[in-house]
């Protein structure tokens, strides 16, 4: 008996206090977790860049904006790997199409420990409201589908975000459609960001299948894509297994593919004035970098104005 | 499968209605096969390994049987060969080579002589050769008879609780358990499962949690001010004591919802006065198994303050070796030796009233403790000597800044973490200097203690690091 009442009395702190989270994680307008939902229910960009930190920092809308004449959106998130792409895109796709997509891939996105699927959990308050997203969720764990059940694991680690963003959200410190610069220079010696496992081991096959879903995706929905990688402090000549797996794929399904690591790198790479840390451009080379892409694009007859249409 | 996996608690659910449903001649068989199953989720293959040092062993002991004198020594040496054996193959046959190809290189010699071996050490391999050797010493030194049931051997060295991190039992305790008739009691349950609550808490809200800045600020030490590595060297104090600690709960607590009862492995540990009790408190299954089948044979403290020393020296640089194939922990073991056997002269040569002395030195002593042994765990996190010597060295500079701006800028997860060391110390200060456990869980009004379940699950719900990954201890 006592053991049903405590089940009884568990079922019943798991729907209020849920509810409760639920109620104000919607209703955030400032901070991370704010910016993740206008990803996931409101945004309507002609233009959607996708990928890690890497993309977060590296692309500036308003620069795109500027050279396209399209409104550009940043869905680029720290931390995350393909996957949360892959289910970014699912959610967007199941509400409008957009006319273009950049993808930013690292140059070792493919390695199994980038797979990002812990990560992912910043996802789980959005499973019951947005069921395109669950298969890519459930991957997370065979088990995700019945935890799912639970709200408070929905929202877990948020409890205090969500109570100081309610409270003291007041601004995101310079972000502007999704673009989070990093105003700081390197301030110390750089060293080396890959290993070269990292660099040179086998590509993960999961990764690699959910790659190539958000390619297929575009294709299937008529969005043109553009995968890019972005520059990194130490240029990588010889590539990695990643892009250069990436680059075979992407010219088998004719999507244009920029590297920016290797060869494409001059003028960024080994400059500490533009990076931030090895991994990251700061604000001045996301400019720089934005710039020369959208340049690269026009070169290429991709992303100008009047293309998307 | 882990303890912390929704797996596990699947597992949980099936196999403890499933023994009280068995009829007790044929538990044994239940528990055996669950175990199999529970180790098979790891790496199914490794079950050989298992499956290997239980007949060894098993033979051994049955063998020292109608053995004696040289006989039954050479079986005894047979079944330590054979146990250390395969622990040296799986656990440090890559240490030695690597060690050899250095030298050789050092030398300016050939290097790769000797090949690696790729091959992923079986989980909780440390522990459960060390629970099957107490079994052939005990059966040696005539203290235990050997068991005739091969099952309930198998059992002995597979029971899934304590199979891959402990506690490492005796044959004495655990072994006529299995043949003890555990009827359902739902007292013990309760017990047992109140155990596990708090085990899963003290790992998956405390432990997993303070990983998150420890893993950061140890990946990169060289990068960040003195307080940071200051916290980080704190927090990983809590972290290893929680991760196992909470562990070692869980295993005994689904030990007792089955009625067994498994040795308690850590007993308040960070309110020790001495590095000598501190080892009397953390993880006990372990030290008192090198107490009594080591240090004890070695001659212990009989032999004078040399001898003594010595047989510290050995015992806690065997320790370290067993935690595993790294200078790092060889340097440990060494450290905590040289503090033991600092201590050891230092009460050898005070006079007075030791239990007055003990008393007024409780705070300073506890204090000292905490610091050598956090400090020790430096030498313990570290992947290599060289992190561990740029942290310390870190740690030292006069140069090192004692802040840097946005060390680390996620101030929730510092909140989660003192939140989680603060209710470790509350719970333990309770039971340490108050009157029974400071849990409400044990309180005496049921409204109170459902209240206390209730809010434990919605915290390991609401606050719990769910991909934290495997126990630390699992490694060794």
């Amino acid at each position: 008996m006592r053991l049903l009442l405590i089940g009884l009395i568990l079922f019943v702190a798991d729907l209020g206090i849920g509810g409760l989270m639920s109620h104000f994680y919607f209703r955030l307008r400032h901070g991370e977790q704010a910016r993740t939902t206008l990803v996931m229910d409101s945004i309507r960009a002609p233009i959607v860049v996708l990928g890690s930190s890497r993309a977060a920092h590296h692309y500036i809308p308003s620069i795109i904006t500027d050279s396209t004449g399209l409104a550009c959106y940043n869905a680029g998130k720290d931390q995350q790997g393909i996957f949360y792409s892959l289910a970014i895109l699912r959610s967007i796709l199941g509400r409008y199409r957009p006319e273009w997509l950049i993808l930013d891939l690292t140059p070792i996105a493919f390695q199994p420990d980038q797979a990002g699927l812990d990560e992912l959990s910043i996802l789980l308050p959005y499973y019951r409201r947005h069921p395109e997203i669950r298969a890519v969720l459930n991957k997370r764990s065979r088990w995700e589908w019945l935890k799912t059940h639970s709200s408070l694991y929905c929202y877990n680690s948020l409890p205090l975000q969500i109570v100081f963003n309610n409270l003291y959200g007041t601004g995101d410190s310079g972000v502007i459609n999704g673009y989070i610069p990093k105003d700081q220079p390197m301030a110390r010696t750089p060293a080396t960001a890959f290993t070269e496992r990292e660099l040179t081991d086998p590509p993960d096959s999961a990764i690699v299948g959910a790659f190539s879903e958000i390619i297929s995706l575009s294709a299937s929905n008529h969005c043109k894509l553009v995968v890019v990688v972005s520059p990194v402090y130490f240029s990588l000549p010889e590539g990695s297994s990643t892009t250069r797996l990436a680059g075979m794929i992407c010219r088998d399904h004719g999507v244009p593919f920029l590297d920016y690591s290797g060869a494409g790198s001059a003028g960024f790479s080994g400059h500490p004035a533009l990076f931030s840390d090895e991994q990251h451009l700061d604000h001045a080379g996301a400019v720089l970098f934005t710039r020369q892409l959208c340049t690269d694009l026009r070169a290429k007859g991709l992303l100008t104005k009047g293309t998307a249409r | 499968m882990l303890f912390n996996s929704f797996q596990f608690l699947l597992f949980f659910l099936i196999v403890t209605p499933c023994y009280y449903l068995t009829p007790q001649a044929w538990r044994w068989l239940l528990l055996l096969l669950a175990s199999c199953w529970f180790y098979a989720a790891f790496i199914p293959a490794y079950l050989l390994v298992l499956f290997a040092i239980i007949l060894i062993d098993y033979t051994a002991g049955r063998l020292m049987e109608f053995a004696s004198g040289r006989r039954r020594k050479a079986l005894l040496a047979m079944s330590i060969a054979g146990n250390l054996g395969i622990l040296v193959i799986f656990k440090y046959y890559n240490f030695f080579v690597d060690n050899v190809d250095q030298l050789l290189a050092g030398m300016g010699l050939h290097t790769r002589a000797i090949p690696f071996w790729h091959i992923i050490l079986p989980i909780g391999l440390s522990f459960h050769t060390f629970q099957a050797m107490s079994y052939t010493l005990e059966v040696y030194k005539g203290r235990w008879r050997p068991e005739k049931h091969p099952g309930i051997y198998a059992l002995y060295v597979m029971f899934y609780p304590q199979l891959v991190a402990g506690p490492i039992e005796r044959p004495a305790r655990l072994i006529p358990q299995f043949y003890q008739r555990h009827p359902l009691d739902f007292d013990g349950l309760a017990l047992g499962l109140k155990k596990m609550l708090w085990g899963l808490f003290l790992k998956v809200v405390v432990a997993d949690r303070l990983a998150i800045y420890v893993n950061y600020i140890h990946f990169r030490p060289e990068l960040h001010s003195r307080i940071a590595l200051i916290t980080a060297a704190l927090f990983y104090s809590f972290q290893l004591y929680c991760d196992f600690a909470g562990y070692s709960l869980i295993a005994i607590g689904a030990a007792r919802t089955m009625g067994f009862s498994l040795m308690e492995n850590f007993r308040r540990p960070f309110f020790s006065a001495s590095l000598r009790e501190f080892w009397t408190r953390w993880h006990i299954s372990l030290s008192s198994w090198f107490r009594d089948y080591l240090y004890f044979p070695l001659g212990g403290s009989r032999y004078g303050t040399g001898r003594t020393c010595l047989n510290i020296s050995v015992v806690f640089l065997l320790s370290g070796l067993w935690h595993g194939a790294n200078w790092t922990f060889v340097a440990w073991g060494l450290f905590h030796a040289l503090i033991l056997v600092v201590e050891t002269l230092i009460r050898r040569l005070e006079g007075g009233n030791p239990a007055r002395r003990r008393r007024r030195w409780r705070i300073p002593g506890i204090l000292y403790t905490f610091s050598v042994w956090t400090f020790s765990l430096i030498l313990f996190r570290a992947s290599s000597v060289q992190k561990a010597g740029t942290f310390i060295e870190r740690l030292f500079a006069p140069g090192t800044p004692w802040i840097i701006p946005g060390d680390f800028d996620v101030r929730t997860t510092l909140i989660y973490s003192v939140f989680g060391i603060v209710c470790v110390l509350a719970a333990d200060i309770g039971k340490e200097f108050g009157k029974g456990s400071a849990l409400f869980m044990y309180h005496r009004k049921a409204t109170v203690r459902i209240s206390a379940y209730v809010t434990l699950v919605v915290m390991i719900l609401l606050l719990g690091v769910f991909d934290g990954g495997q126990f630390i201890y699992f490694q060794f």
